[in-house]
C-alpha cells in the first residue's frame, strides 16, 4: 500500500519530468542549434518479496539530447564551403558589374578616343578637332583612374572585412574555450549524464566559426572540443583561446596576412567567409588592377612613341600625350622591397617599360641569393618559375633588359644575400597613367619628312611619301636626321646614275649636292623590288629612321628630294599611325588590341562569376541538404511534442489515479478498524 | 524520415527566395531588353556581345569617313570640273587666234581673254575645302600654293602630300591631289626648262628670275637635257653661266643689268633687282611644262608678234605647241580626275560592303544579346504561378498543427 503510494508518486515525478522535457523542446523549437531533448523513462528495480519481485515504479534515467556528431560534422563542413563561395560570388559580382557597365567600364572610353582621333585626323589643321582628341585623352585617362580606384577600392572592402571577420573568430573561439571550461567542470558528467543545452551551444559556436573559417575538431576525454584551423593549427585547445590576427603582409603592400599567433598561416586558410575573401583579393581583384595596368600602360606608351615620331602643329617634333611611363619615380613604385629586407629602404632599384607588346600582368620576385651579394634571380610571382639571372654590376648604373617587356634598372649594388624585392610592372599603372599635354596644337598628326619628284625627271619612277620608323638609335640617343628640330640635317637627294644605279647625296645646297658622310654611291636599283632606299638595320651608319621607296622605272639623272615637312599642317600620316592602334595587336606578344584585351578581362571575370555562381549553388544545395538531415534527427517537431504532450499527461493523470486508490485503500483499512 | 517544425520554415523561406529572384531576374531582362544582363550570365554570349559591339562602332566611323571622302572628292572634281571647263575655252579661243582673216588686234583682244581665263584657271587651284585648306597644296594646306608672279609666272609652293582617310581596315584612300600633278607636271610638246632662285640667296629684296622662253628650239634641243646655273661675281655687276652636270662655263663674265634678256642655249631669259655677290639662279631643262606657262606664253606671243611676215612663222608654231600642250593639260587633268572617280568608286563599293557587315552584325548583336520577349513573358508567368503556388500552400501547410485539436 506505501509502495503503491510511492509508484503512483514515481509516476507524477517521472511524467512531469517528461512534460518538462517537451515544454523544454516546444519552446525552443524556433532556436538555431537546438536539439530536441528526451525524456528516458525507465523501471526502478523490484524490491523481492516472499511472493517474488514486486515493481517499484518509474524514474527519468536520462534526459538525452538527440544528436548525431556526423551529421553536425557535415553540416559544419557544408557551412564552411557555402560561406566561401557566397563571399566570392559577392565580391565577383560587383567587378562584373563595373567592368561592362557602359558608363564606367573602359569600352567606351576607348571608343570615344579613337573616334576623336579619327575626326582629328580628317581636319588635321582644325584646332577645334584636337581639342576633342585631347579631351578625350583626358577623359580616357581619368576612366583608367576611376576604375582603378573602384577596383582597388574593393581590395581596401576586403581588407576591412578581413579585420572584422578575425575579430568575430577570436569572439567565438573564446566562447567556445569558455564552453569547454564549463562543461568539463560540471559535475555528474562524468556519470554519462551531460549538459545538454551547452553542447548545443558550443556545437552552435564552432558551427558559427565555420562560417567564417573552415575547421576541423577533435573531443578530448568525451567533454573538451579541440578546435584546429588550416593544417592542424590550433585556435581552441581545451579552456584556452588562440588568438587570430590579421597583419600587413611583409611582401605585397595592402595586403593582409592573417596570423594565429605569431604563425603566418595565410596561406593555409581555406574555406568560409575569410577564406573567400583572401581568394577574391588573390584570385580576382589583383589580376584586374594588372590587367587595367597593362591596357593604361600600352595606351600611354604606343601613342606617346607614335608621338615622338610626328611634327606637330607647329612643325616641332611631338611631346608626349600622357605622362612618361618610365619617369624615375614610377620606376621605383614598382618594386617594393622586403620589410625583412636586411638593408633598410634600400630600394634603389626601377622597373621601366620596355615593350607593352611582351609586358604580361604577372609580378615578379627579385631576390638576392647569393653566393655573391649581388647575384640574383628574378621569378614569376605566380608560379615561381624562372625568368632569368644575373648579378647587379660594380658600375652603377647597372641594367638588365628582360624578355618580358621592362628591363630593371639599378642605382646602388649594395644588397645583401637573402634581400627580396617584389616587382608589380603594371599594378597602379590604371591609377598612374595621366594626360601630360596642355594645349591640343601639340598633337603630332604630321610627319617630320617629305618627298618630292623633280619635274626635270624623265623616266616614270615615283617616291613613296615616306614612313617614320625611329627617332632614337638603338642606345637612345637622338637619331642625326632629325635632331635639330624643324628641319632634316641633312636634306637628301636621289639621284639616278644609270636605269638602275643611284646614289643618295646631302642635298643642303640644292647648287651643289655632295656625297653623304659615309657616301652612299653606286647602290642598285632593281625595279619591281620593294625600293626601299635606306638600311633597315638600325646599326647601319646610313640608318635615318625612316624608310623611302621609290618604284617605277626611273631614268638617267631623274632626282627624288627628300626634305623637312615644314607647315605640313595637312598631313594626317602620324595621326592614321595613331589610329591603326585601334584595332592593331598592341598586347599581348603582339596579338590583342586594347579593347580585345579589356574584352577577355571582362569574359574572364565574367566566366569565373558564372562558375562561381553555380559551386555557390550546389554549396547552397550541399547544405540545405545537411541542414535537412540534421534537422530531421534532432529539430523539434511540434506535432510530435504535442502528442507526447497528452501521452504524458494522461500518465501523470493516471499516476495521480493511483494515488488517489492507495489512498481509498488506506482509507477503507481505517473505517475497517474504527 | 522526421520532420521538423524549424525545417519546413527554413525551406519555404529558401525556396520563396530563390523563386524571388528568379521572378526578378525575368523582370529586369523583360524591362531592358537584354537576355545577357552581366557578363556572368552568359560569359560567352557577352565575350560576342563586346566583340560585335566594337565592330559596329568600327563599321559606323568608317562609314562616317566614308562620307567624308566623298565629300573631299566631290569638292575637288567640282574644281577639277571647272579647271577643264575653263581649259576647253582657252583651247577654242587658241584655235580662234589661229585664223588667218585675224589681225593683230583681234589677236590682242584674244589674249585679254585668254589673260581672264588664266587668272580664273590660278584661282581655281588656289581653292580652299569647307575647312579652309587649300585643296590643292598638298601637306601645306595652309598656304597658298599658286603664287603668280609680276610678270605672269606661276609658281608651286605646295609638294605631293596627300591626305588619307581610313575607309575600311584594310583600305586608305587619298583625299586630295597635289596641285603639281594638275597643273605642273604636264608634258611638254617641246623641251622646255624652268627658273628659280637659289633658296639661300642673300640679297634684300630678293632679285628674281623670269620665267623666260625657248627662242631657238632647234639650239636648246641640242643643249638639253643639260641644267644650267647663274652665278654673280663678287662684286655682283657680273655673273657666270655654268653647266650645272660638271660646272663647264657656258658664258663667262657678263655684265648685268636688271631685266635686261639674257640669251644663252637658245633660251632667253632675264634676272631683275639688286642680286647679291654669290646669288644663284637655277635654269633646269624639263620635257615638262605647266598649264600656266603654256597659257603665259600664248598671251605673251599674241601681244608681241605683229602681223609682220616676220612673226607669221614663230606664231603658227607658237599656236601648234600651245594646241599640244593644252591637250596634255586635258589628259593631266583627267588623269587626277579619273583616278578621283576610281577612289569614289572604291569609296561606294566599301560602304556597301559595310552596310552589309553592319545589317548582319546587328543580328548577330540582338540574337546574343535581345530577349526573346514571348520566351521570357510565358517564363515570368510561369515563375510568378509557382511562386504563388508555393506561398499558398505554405500558408495552408503551416496551418496544420495539432495543437489547433488541443482545447
Amino acid at each position: 500500500m506505501a509502495n503503491l503510494m510511492n509508484i503512483g508518486l514515481s509516476g507524477l515525478v517521472a511524467h512531469q519530468t517528461a512534460i518538462e522535457t517537451t515544454g523544454q523542446n516546444i519552446t525552443n523549437a524556433s532556436v538555431d542549434g537546438y536539439s530536441r531533448q528526451e525524456a528516458v523513462l525507465s523501471t526502478r528495480p523490484p524490491q523481492f518479496t516472499g511472493a517474488g519481485f514486486e515493481g517499484s515504479g518509474v524514474v527519468v534515467s536520462d534526459i538525452r539530447r538527440i544528436s548525431d556528431q556526423f551529421l553536425t560534422n557535415q553540416l559544419r563542413a557544408d557551412t564552411s564551403t557555402f560561406a566561401d563561395k557566397s563571399v566570392f560570388v559577392g565580391e565577383l559580382s560587383q567587378l562584373d558589374s563595373l567592368l561592362a557597365d557602359e558608363q564606367a567600364g573602359l569600352s567606351t572610353g576607348l571608343q570615344n578616343f579613337f573616334s576623336a582621333l579619327q575626326a582629328g585626323s580628317d581636319d588635321p589643321s582644325s584646332v577645334a578637332a584636337r581639342q576633342l582628341v585631347l579631351s578625350e585623352s583626358e577623359n580616357l585617362s581619368s576612366r583608367f583612374n576611376a576604375l582603378h580606384a573602384r577596383v582597388d577600392n574593393q581590395r581596401v572592402n576586403i581588407n576591412n572585412q578581413l579585420t572584422s571577420g578575425v575579430e568575430q573568430v577570436n569572439r567565438l573561439a573564446s566562447g567556445i574555450a569558455d564552453l569547454n571550461k564549463q562543461i568539463s567542470g560540471l559535475p555528474g558528467s562524468g556519470e554519462g549524464n551531460q549538459p545538454n543545452d551547452l553542447l548545443d551551444q558550443r556545437d552552435k559556436l564552432i558551427k558559427d566559426l565555420a562560417e567564417l573559417v573552415s575547421v576541423k575538431t577533435t573531443t578530448q576525454d568525451g567533454k573538451t572540443v579541440n578546435v584546429f584551423i588550416g593544417n592542424g593549427q590550433s585556435i581552441v585547445q581545451g579552456g584556452r583561446a588562440g588568438s587570430m590576427q590579421t597583419v600587413a603582409s611583409n611582401t605585397v603592400p595592402g595586403q593582409l596576412e592573417i596570423a594565429i599567433g605569431d604563425a603566418i598561416v595565410s596561406s593555409n586558410i581555406k574555406g568560409g567567409s575569410i577564406g573567400g575573401l583572401m581568394e577574391a583579393n588573390r584570385e580576382i581583384v589583383q589580376p584586374t588592377l594588372n590587367t587595367l595596368g597593362q591596357i593604361a600602360l600600352g595606351v600611354a606608351q604606343k601613342l606617346n612613341q607614335q608621338q615622338s615620331l610626328g611634327v606637330d602643329l607647329e612643325g616641332r617634333s611631338g611631346s608626349n600625350v600622357f605622362v612618361d611611363v618610365n619617369g624615375t619615380d614610377v620606376q621605383r613604385s614598382r618594386v617594393i622591397a622586403d620589410a625583412s629586407n636586411a638593408a633598410k629602404g634600400n630600394n634603389a632599384i626601377g622597373v621601366a617599360i620596355d615593350d607593352v607588346s611582351e609586358l604580361t600582368t604577372d609580378d615578379y620576385v627579385l631576390s638576392f641569393v647569393g653566393p655573391s651579394k649581388d647575384d640574383f634571380i628574378l621569378t614569376r610571382a605566380s608560379d615561381s618559375s624562372l625568368v632569368t639571372s644575373g648579378s647587379v654590376s660594380a658600375s652603377l648604373p647597372d641594367s638588365l633588359v628582360t624578355e618580358e617587356g621592362f628591363s630593371l634598372n639599378f642605382d646602388s649594388n649594395n644588397f645583401q644575400v637573402g634581400d627580396r624585392f617584389l616587382l608589380q610592372p603594371t599594378r597602379n599603372a590604371a591609377a598612374d597613367i595621366g594626360i601630360a599635354m596642355r594645349r591640343p596644337e601639340e598633337l603630332a598628326f604630321a610627319q617630320p619628312i617629305r618627298t618630292d619628284t623633280s619635274l626635270a625627271n624623265v623616266g616614270t619612277g615615283t617616291i613613296s611619301a615616306g614612313v617614320m620608323q625611329a627617332v632614337q638609335a638603338a642606345d637612345g640617343s637622338p637619331l642625326a636626321s632629325l635632331a635639330t628640330p624643324g628641319e632634316l640635317s641633312p636634306p637628301l637627294l636621289v639621284r639616278f646614275t644609270s636605269d638602275t644605279q643611284f646614289e643618295v647625296l646631302n642635298n643642303s645646297d640644292p647648287a651643289n649636292p655632295v656625297d653623304l658622310v659615309p657616301a652612299r654611291n653606286g647602290l642598285t636599283y632593281t625595279a619591281g623590288s620593294d625600293g626601299a632606299i635606306f638600311p633597315t638595320d638600325p646599326a647601319d651608319p646610313g640608318y635615318t629612321g625612316f624608310q623611302v621607296s621609290i618604284n617605277g622605272l626611273p631614268a638617267t639623272g631623274d632626282e627624288f628630294s627628300i626634305d623637312f615637312n615644314g607647315g605640313g599642317q595637312g598631313d594626317n600620316r602620324n595621326a592614321l599611325a595613331m589610329l591603326n592602334f585601334q584595332s592593331e595587336g598592341s598586347l599581348g606578344g603582339g596579338n590583342k588590341s586594347f579593347s580585345q584585351t579589356y574584352g577577355q578581362l571582362l569574359a574572364g571575370v565574367g566566366a569565373q562569376t558564372h562558375q562561381a555562381k553555380i559551386d555557390q549553388e550546389a554549396s547552397q544545395a550541399l547544405v540545405n541538404q545537411s541542414q535537412a538531415a540534421r534537422n530531421s534527427v534532432s529539430g523539434v517537431n511540434l506535432d510530435e511534442e504535442a502528442a507526447r504532450l497528452i501521452q504524458y499527461e494522461q500518465a501523470y493523470n493516471a499516476s495521480a489515479q493511483v494515488i488517489s486508490i492507495a489512498r481509498d485503500i488506506f482509507d477503507s483499512i481505517l473505517a475497517a478498524v474504527r | 524520415m522526421r520532420f521538423s517544425n524549424i525545417q519546413a520554415f527554413s525551406q519555404n523561406l529558401q525556396g520563396s527566395n530563390r523563386l524571388q529572384a528568379e521572378n526578378s531576374h525575368t523582370q529586369q531582362q523583360i524591362a531592358s531588353g537584354r537576355r545577357v544582363l552581366t557578363p556572368s550570365d552568359d560569359p560567352i554570349a557577352a565575350t560576342r556581345i563586346v566583340q560585335v559591339q566594337e565592330e559596329l562602332a568600327l563599321n559606323e566611323q568608317y562609314q562616317k569617313n566614308i562620307n567624308s571622302v566623298n565629300n573631299h572628292l566631290a569638292a575637288e572634281e567640282q574644281q577639277i570640273e571647272t579647271a577643264t571647263n575653263t581649259l576647253i575655252r582657252i583651247r577654242e579661243l587658241t584655235i580662234q587666234a589661229g585664223d588667218g582673216a585675224l589681225n593683230f588686234e583681234n589677236r590682242k583682244t584674244i589674249a585679254t581673254e585668254l589673260r581672264q581665263n588664266l587668272d580664273h584657271l590660278v584661282s581655281v587651284a588656289n581653292s580652299r575645302n569647307a575647312d579652309g585648306d587649300y585643296i590643292f597644296a598638298g601637306y601645306q594646306s595652309a598656304q597658298q600654293p599658286f603664287v603668280q608672279t609680276a610678270d605672269g609666272n606661276v609658281s608651286y609652293s605646295g609638294d605631293e602630300g596627300q591626305r588619307f582617310v581610313k575607309v575600311s581596315a584594310t583600305t586608305t584612300l587619298a583625299v586630295n591631289d597635289g596641285g603639281k600633278a594638275l597643273f605642273m607636271d604636264v608634258a611638254s610638246a617641246n623641251n622646255t626648262f624652268t627658273t628659280q632662285s637659289h633658296p639661300a640667296n642673300s640679297a634684300q629684296p630678293p632679285a628674281i628670275i623670269s620665267a623666260g622662253a625657248v627662242l631657238d628650239q632647234a639650239a636648246y634641243d641640242s643643249f638639253y637635257p643639260e641644267d644650267l646655273r647663274v652665278e654673280f661675281n663678287d662684286p655682283p655687276t657680273t655673273f657666270n653661266i655654268v653647266q650645272k652636270s660638271d660646272g663647264a662655263t657656258v658664258l663667262a663674265s657678263q655684265p648685268y643689268a636688271s631685266g635686261e634678256d639674257i640669251e644663252v642655249a637658245g633660251l632667253q631669259f632675264s634676272v631683275s633687282g639688286a642680286p647679291a655677290a654669290g646669288d644663284k639662279f637655277f635654269v633646269e631643262s624639263s620635257a615638262k611644262q605647266s598649264l600656266f606657262k603654256t597659257v603665259g606664253d600664248l598671251i605673251t606671243g599674241l601681244e608681241t608678234l605683229d602681223d609682220s611676215i616676220a612673226a607669221n612663222e614663230p606664231r603658227q608654231k607658237l599656236l601648234a605647241a600651245s594646241l599640244d600642250n593644252l591637250d596634255n593639260a586635258h589628259e593631266s587633268l583627267l588623269k587626277v580626275r579619273t583616278s578621283i572617280g576610281a577612289r569614289m568608286n572604291v569609296a561606294d563599293s566599301t560602304a556597301a560592303m559595310h552596310e552589309d557587315l553592319e545589317l548582319i552584325s546587328q543580328q548577330v548583336l540582338s540574337e546574343e544579346r535581345d530577349l526573346d520577349y514571348a520566351e521570357a513573358i510565358s517564363r515570368l508567368s510561369f515563375q510568378s504561378f509557382v511562386l504563388e503556388a508555393a506561398q499558398q500552400s505554405f500558408a495552408r501547410v503551416s496551418n496544420l498543427s495539432l495543437f489547433n485539436f488541443l482545447r
